[in-house]
């Protein structure tokens, strides 16, 4: 008996435990197996005890568009208690076919719970149910956002619009409109053209007539090429339906009704721009005009002049930049000061653009500003223009001339009818021709110049030899020269050679007519000391004063004593070399 | 003999023919120039180039009057071509001064020493021909003084003139060297004048290369080398790149 009692406790405790464990439950199930691509699909994971760690399966195939939502129950009937928790997604198929929901996993209990996988079938869109009585059925036909674009594939930086019409048919009521999702124009330069209020205005939509708002005007400048996207704008409606209900007066009963509508994804095509593209191309697109203008024209030298490069047109006025100023490099320029005057409307950008320079030119002139070219691109004509603007002179009357400007220092600004110095003009042309022939005549390495450079060498080298082959003769010339001597002083005392007297009378009258010829002395005043101190003073050599002495001693002995031939031989030699020697020296 | 001589008085005559029409020429751009009409002006003096003739004072009245009518390369072409007949016209210097003034490029030129200095101006004085004949005119006066200092005897007289002999000889050779250093100088040195408003310096002489920087008509520059229609310049600063041929126009 206690054996039997003790089994069915036993029993009992088990099959409750087994009961217990046979309950717990986790499934997924859809809302239904097949759908088409543009509706919905619920799927909810049950579980029937609470578990932690839900883990969703990938959705693939799908894209989540709520969810996950927490649900739990938990009902007592008739002292049972019933728990469920849900976790629901809704899921939008993203492509068609078979699709599975995969493995959901829950942890109760310690133990890992997973759900069976799903299949469901995507078919192509399923058309809606027309019930007419359907209120959001109603909203579906009767509300549209509609994107207008004006141009679908327009140029790099060409401008267009895209306006968001919002059409509603006149049954219904639009009481409130919000936007959800703005779209974000990340490849476009953008401008939102605000709408001071919303206008209603009638229009036609697929040919039924429909009252419609403009919500929004953006105007666009594509910043790349290619396959752009403009992601779909999202309002947030609250339309009142008629419902076929009336009131206690007769009249319907509108029910409100919160309605999402997308303006579709639109794709815009730019187009580059043509390829043959002009070296200065700034990136302008549209229709331009370039003016180039200066506040004076004539000015005085460190007095400041402003230019102004103004563009003006239609086009992305705001997205290039002005082409610089180039003016000679003896003007100082300043960095330009940039104004616009640029508004925008449905159609683009209009107005104007401008660098304003402030130039100060150092010196006296005249200087060029050169023309300025332009160059955009014509969407319209589909070609590239250039455009240049007119030449400006600024002539600077007064000022330093750069040619003398470091050596004139001479201070400009006098009050008088000052005459400019000559130097500081620019100087008139010459008026005397001097012509000669164009070939210039090349002197050098010609003929003429070899041989009048050559003929003095030649000649040299001619005097070398000459002078070569009568070198042994030198002494012979100097002889020469002493032997005239002798034939015009000693010619008559070497006459009387042979006779002594004679000879030494002669060879004293000639040493004297010498020295008269040479010193022009008188024959009376001359004493050996006179001629000594004479010689001396005209920087003759010693000895030949010596010898020249000794001769004019000999011949006063000779007077008065007897004296060899070879005596006489031998003074008459030296009288020669002492007249030559003198001769040579003074 | 009679066809010879009628020939040569035609020749003469001739020559005599062009002579009188290009100062005719010069006379009526002179006066065009006066009026301020620039552009006749210009054909006129042009034609005496195209006939043969040129002067200092032509290319000064051609630089002028491209000044007058603001064409900047012409205006300096000119101008250069007048400073290479006489480089120390202060007319010429003057006026390119105000030609360089509309220029866009500013180059800093390279800083010459004091000694280069020194030799340009001395170089700069006469012409090359002028160094010549001034060389070999001092040759023959050292040739007279030598041949008085070999045949005189006294020797004070061959003291001094042998001193007066090595000075003339010097400035002989100094004069000779100086004419010989230029001739050298500007053979190898063919300046260009930039025509083309605005030119790309690149790195090769091809379209492909890298642009090392630009610069704008009427700047001088120097040619280093040429290959085919390009050629390499050297800018007073001392950069270097190459560029067209045709955009450039050589002064000599």
């Amino acid at each position: 008996m206690r054996y039997k009692i003790f089994f069915i406790v036993l029993f009992s405790v088990l099959t409750q435990a087994l009961a217990q464990d046979n309950q717990i439950s986790f499934i997924a199930e859809v809302s239904k197996n097949s759908l088409g691509i543009n509706e919905n699909l619920r799927v909810d994971f049950k579980m029937n005890q609470d578990g932690d760690n839900f883990n969703a399966p990938n959705f693939d195939g799908f894209r989540v568009v709520g969810g996950p939502n927490q649900s739990v129950s938990n009902m007592w009937v008739n002292g049972e208690r019933t728990f469920s928790k849900v976790y629901s997604y809704y899921l939008t198929p993203i492509k068609k076919g078979k699709l599975s929901i995969g493995q959901a996993t829950i942890e109760i209990n310690n133990k890992i719970y997973k759900t069976i996988p799903v299949k469901v079938t995507v078919s192509g869109s399923a058309s809606i149910t027309k019930n007419p009585d359907d209120p959001s059925y109603v909203v579906n036909e009767n509300l549209h956002l509609v994107a207008e674009v004006s141009k679908v594939n327009p140029y790099l930086n060409e401008g267009f619009s895209v306006v968001y019409k919002l059409f509603f048919s006149p049954q219904i009521n639009v009481t409130n409109v919000g936007e959800i999702d703005s779209p974000k124009y990340s490849d476009f330069w953008s401008h939102n053209i605000k709408i001071p209020r919303l206008q209603i205005e009638r229009g036609t939509y697929k040919g039924e007539s429909y009252n419609f708002v403009i919500w929004k005007k953006i105007v666009l400048y594509p910043q790349k090429t290619g396959e752009l996207n403009i992601l779909p704008l999202t309002l947030d409606v609250s339309v009142d339906v008629p419902t076929n209900k009336r009131d206690f007066f007769g009249n319907r009963i509108y029910s409100q009704l919160p309605k999402t509508v997308t303006a579709g994804k639109k794709t815009i095509n730019v187009l580059e721009l043509p390829s043959n593209q002009p070296e200065n191309f700034s990136g302008a697109v549209g229709n331009f005009d370039i003016e180039l203008s200066t506040n004076k024209s004539e000015l005085n030298a460190s007095e400041s002049v402003q230019a102004k490069i103004k563009i003006s047109g239609t086009g992305n006025l705001k997205l290039f930049s002005i082409p610089d100023l180039t003016v000679p490099s003896s003007i100082e320029k300043y960095e330009p000061e940039y104004t616009d005057n640029v508004k925008t409307n449905i159609k683009g950008m209009y107005g104007s653009i401008s660098n304003t320079y402030t130039l100060v030119p150092q010196f006296k002139g005249k200087f060029p500003i050169s023309p300025i070219e332009f160059v955009y691109f014509d969407p319209l004509k589909k070609t590239y223009k250039s455009i240049k603007s007119s030449q400006t002179i600024i002539d600077v009357i007064e000022g330093p001339n750069s040619f003398n400007s470091n050596n004139n220092d001479i201070p400009l600004n006098n009050n008088f009818n000052n005459i400019s110095s000559s130097r500081t003009q620019f100087k008139f042309i010459n008026t005397n021709p001097n012509l000669v022939s164009i070939e210039p005549y090349v002197f050098i390495y010609s003929n003429y110049f070899y041989i009048l450079l050559f003929l003095p060498v030649i000649f040299f080298i001619g005097l070398f030899f000459f002078n070569k082959k009568s070198k042994n003769n030198k002494s012979d010339l100097i002889s020469q020269r002493a032997n005239k001597l002798a034939k015009k002083y000693l010619s008559e005392a070497k006459i009387n050679l042979k006779k002594k007297d004679v000879f030494y009378v002669a060879l004293e009258r000639a040493l004297h007519n010498f020295l008269k010829s040479k010193f022009s002395i008188e024959s009376s005043d001359y004493t050996k000391v006179k001629i000594r101190n004479l010689l001396n003073e005209k920087n003759v050599n010693i000895n030949t004063v010596n010898l020249f002495l000794s001769l004019i001693e000999n011949c006063e002995y000779a007077r008065y004593t007897p004296s060899s031939d070879v005596a006489i031989s031998r003074d008459y030699e030296n009288a020669v070399t002492v007249v030559s020697e003198i001769d040579k020296q003074i | 003999m009679r066809k010879t001589l009628i020939l040569i008085c035609f020749l003469f005559f001739g020559l005599a023919y062009t002579q009188s029409s290009n100062d005719n020429y010069f006379n009526d751009g002179v006066d065009l120039y006066n009026q301020g009409d620039y552009q006749n002006a210009i054909d006129r003096f042009l034609k005496i180039l195209e006939n043969g003739q040129h002067s200092e004072s032509l290319y000064f009245n051609l630089g002028n009057s491209y000044y007058k009518l603001n064409d900047i390369a012409n205006s300096i072409y000119y101008y250069e071509k007048a400073l290479i007949i006489n480089p120390n016209n202060e007319n010429v210097l003057n006026n390119l001064s105000f030609s360089q003034n509309m220029l866009i490029d500013k180059i800093e030129e390279l800083p010459v020493n004091q000694v280069t200095q020194f030799f340009n101006f001395i170089s700069n004085l006469f012409s090359i021909n002028g160094w010549l004949f001034i060389g070999i005119l001092f040759l023959y006066f050292f040739l007279i003084v030598f041949i008085i200092y070999y045949k005189s005897l006294n020797s004070n007289t061959k003291k001094n003139y042998f001193i007066l002999g090595s000075i003339v000889i010097f400035f002989s050779v100094f004069s000779l060297s100086v004419g010989i250093n230029k001739h050298e100088k500007n053979k190898n040195t063919i300046e260009a004048i930039i025509f083309a408003d605005k030119i790309d310096f690149r790195s090769e002489p091809n379209y492909r290369s890298e642009v090392l920087f630009n610069l704008h008509a009427g700047t001088k520059v120097v040619v280093v080398e040429q290959l085919n229609d390009w050629v390499q310049v050297e800018i007073k600063d001392g950069n270097k790149g190459w560029i067209e041929l045709q955009s450039i126009k050589k002064i000599k």
